[in-house]
Parts: structure tokens; sequence; C-alpha cells
């Protein structure tokens, strides 16, 4: 089964092993990065997916075929859900963050949505959950003017200054990974540590990824 | 392939003593399967295999002793970081190296893997040393370095402790300029 990818009107047909690849690629990604990037949720519905008809087919197949398969859809799977759960956890950290990001993209025509819809309510319900817990516990004691949640004391927003190490995947020109410093070029294959927040376009158009 | 080949994907030879036919995997089509015909499959499978003796490893062109001494001089001679045998040289050795023995002199391989380890570690700590106590002569901290011939594995040692120190030296200055800025504006 393939992928097919709209990319600058091209169809882009992707072979199964391709597909994982992406995922294991924005797995790493995700769980390096100080924060979210954006959703696969495409790549992990497309590989459960896949497991899901492979393992319809057990029935036909030899008994180490099945054992075989088996085994690598217990991979792809612990891949898939780890990953997501790596994306969970970064919107429990930065709920308020994330829904005021993507509420100012939104209409935008190159909006990119960080998150899934089903990462979306849930962000909305988690958000809206802790702080009337925040209320019940604490705030309603407290006397005016204190027992408010000041909208912008309240949002914990990730680090986006925060060292990582990435790898580069193609050759890029003129990159200011250090704004004290000139632009660099960058191979195809060498390591590098700067701060996130200077090569983040890089890692979103996928010329850099993280390591 | 240009993307990234977690260790347990890596394609590895295997001599199987069993028959079985072709199989459309997910990650790629691997087998038939014949005995005494080596064969290519993901480093998951060929522990597996191992495991249930279906089959023995063959050797990595790369895990071989001559090779590994050769690059242990390189590697001891050099200030900076060599390239290494193989990105992930020392998970997949160790990954091998602990299901079987099939490995041609296994042991002089393991403490050879180890020695070239321990050389590049000692490399890094130095190298860790020397990035965070950078000062680019007007009291700059380091902001940007190119570290090519690491690998994951060695990035991982450190990784927690760097960017945190990192992280925390740059914050401290952050907040000693914005001092700075305000007792100059007040004055």
């Amino acid at each position: 089964m393939d992928l097919t990818m709209d990319e600058d009107e091209q169809y882009e047909q992707l072979t199964a092993a391709q597909v994982l690849g992406r995922l294991e690629e924005s797995w790493v990604n995700e769980r390096v990065s100080p924060y979210l990037q954006e959703s696969q949720q495409e790549v992990v519905d497309c590989l459960l997916e896949q497991c899901q008809s492979v393992e319809e087919n057990f029935s036909r197949a030899s008994p180490f075929a099945v054992g075989v398969h088996q085994l690598e859809i217990q991979r792809i799977r612990y891949m898939a859900t780890d990953y997501l759960r790596t994306r969970l956890h970064k919107i429990e950290k930065h709920a308020e963050y994330a829904l005021e990001e993507q509420k100012d993209q939104d209409g935008g025509e190159d909006a990119v949505l960080k998150l899934s819809p089903a990462e979306f309510i849930y962000a909305r319900e988690f958000h809206r959950n802790f702080q009337n817990h925040l209320k019940d516990t604490a705030l309603k004691h407290m006397p005016n003017p204190f027992n408010e949640l000041k909208k912008s004391e309240s949002v914990t927003a990730p680090n986006l200054n925060s060292f990582v190490f990435f790898k580069v995947k193609e050759d890029i020109n003129d990159v200011l990974v250090d704004p004290r410093e000139i632009p660099k070029d960058l191979t195809q294959g060498e390591i590098h540590i700067s701060k996130f927040l200077p090569i983040a376009t890089l890692l979103d158009q996928g010329k850099i990824h993280l390591v | 392939s240009s993307g990234i080949n977690a260790e347990y994907g890596e394609p590895v030879s295997i001599l199987p003593n069993f028959t079985e036919d072709k199989l459309y995997l997910i990650s790629g089509d691997v087998g038939p399967f014949q005995p005494q015909v080596p064969v290519d499959v993901p480093l998951w499978l060929a522990i597996n295999l191992r495991q249930r003796q279906k089959c023995r490893i063959i050797t990595p062109e790369w895990l071989d002793v001559d090779k590994l001494k050769d690059k242990k001089a390189e590697e001891i001679e050099s200030n900076l970081f060599t390239k290494p045998l193989h990105p992930h040289y020392m998970e997949i050795s160790n990954i091998i190296l602990g299901n079987s023995r099939d490995i041609q002199n296994a042991d002089e391989v393991r403490t050879l893997v180890k020695d070239i380890w321990d050389i590049r570690a000692a490399k890094l700590r130095k190298s860790v040393n020397k990035m965070i106590n950078h000062d680019a002569g007007d009291g700059q901290l380091l902001a940007h370095v190119e570290i090519s011939n690491i690998t994951v594995l060695e990035i991982n040692t450190m990784r927690k402790f760097f960017t945190a120190s990192l992280d925390h030296l740059h914050n401290l200055r952050n907040h000693a300029e914005i001092c700075l800025r305000d007792l100059d504006k007040q004055s």
C-alpha cells in the first residue's frame, strides 16, 4: 500500500519502507526537540493500517512467517505509540502555549498545524481541566485579586533556545546557526550542535534531522 | 538510505539452517531462506533467529580484528574524533557479541571495540569540558559547534549534562545582560 503525498503539485508515491523511515525520523525529532513538531498523524495512521492488513492475512501464512511479521508489527507499533506518547507529554506540558499558537495560525494559508484534530481536542480538554483543578483546589480560597489565573502568567512556554544536536541531510548554504557570527555553509553528513530556534525552519523543511 | 537507520534495522548477513519462502515485510523483502545460503536480514530478525538457533551470524566486514586494530591506532594518534568504522559500532557489536560467539575472534573483537570506545570517551570528556568553558574572547559563550565524527550513543552519554549546562550558562548570561542594561538605564 502506498502513501500518496501532495508535494508541489507532484504526487509522490512512497513505499511502505519509506513511510516507516519517515516515522523513525519524526520519532527521533520529536523526542529530542524542545517543542512539538508538525504532526505526522497520516504517517502513523498509514503504518498502523498496514500492520492491521498484514495481521488479517495471518490465517493464510506459515507459522514462521506469522512469527516474523508479528515481531515487526510489535516494533512498528511501539515506535508509533512512543511517538504519540512523546507528543502527548509535550502537549500536557505546554497545553496553553500550543492552543494559543494554533489559534494564531488558524485561517492562515500556510498554517502549519502542530496538533492533529484529536490532539487539539485533548489539549483543550486537558487545559480546561487543569485550570478548573487549580481554581477548585487553591484559587477560589484566595482573596481578590489573587483568585484569578492571568493568561500571560500561566502559560508555560517551551525553551526554544535549548541546545540540540542535528545532522545535515543535504547541502545548505548561508545558515545563521549563531546570530552573532557570519552565516555558515552546511554539508551533508555533518553533525552540529546549536540552539534550537535558528535551525527550526530547516528542521520543518526536512533539510536536517535531529540526533 | 538517507534517513535514520536505527541499529536494529541494520542489515546483517546470516547463514540459516532452515528453508522458508521469501517474506514481504513492511520494512522490506527478506529471504527466501535455504540452509547454508547467506542472506541479508535486519539485525532484529537475525538476533531473534540466532536466539532460536535457526542461524549463524556472519561477521560484518567492519567488525574485523585487523580493521579494528588499525582504527584503534588511528584514534590514538588523532586529537579529534576519526570517522567510526560504523555509525553504530558500539551498539551493533554489543548486540551481536551479546547473543552469539559466531564472530571470528570474538573476544579480541570485543576488547578492541571497548578500547576504541574508551579512547573516544576520553576525547569526548575533554571536548565537552572545553566547550562549556569556551570563551570567544569577548566573554561570549559557545552557541554553535561542528562535531561530525561522533556517534549517537556517544552523544547520548553526555547529552543531558551538556545541553543542560549550556542552557543554564546562556540563561545566566541573558539575565546578567538584562540587569546591566537596566542599571545603565537608571544611571
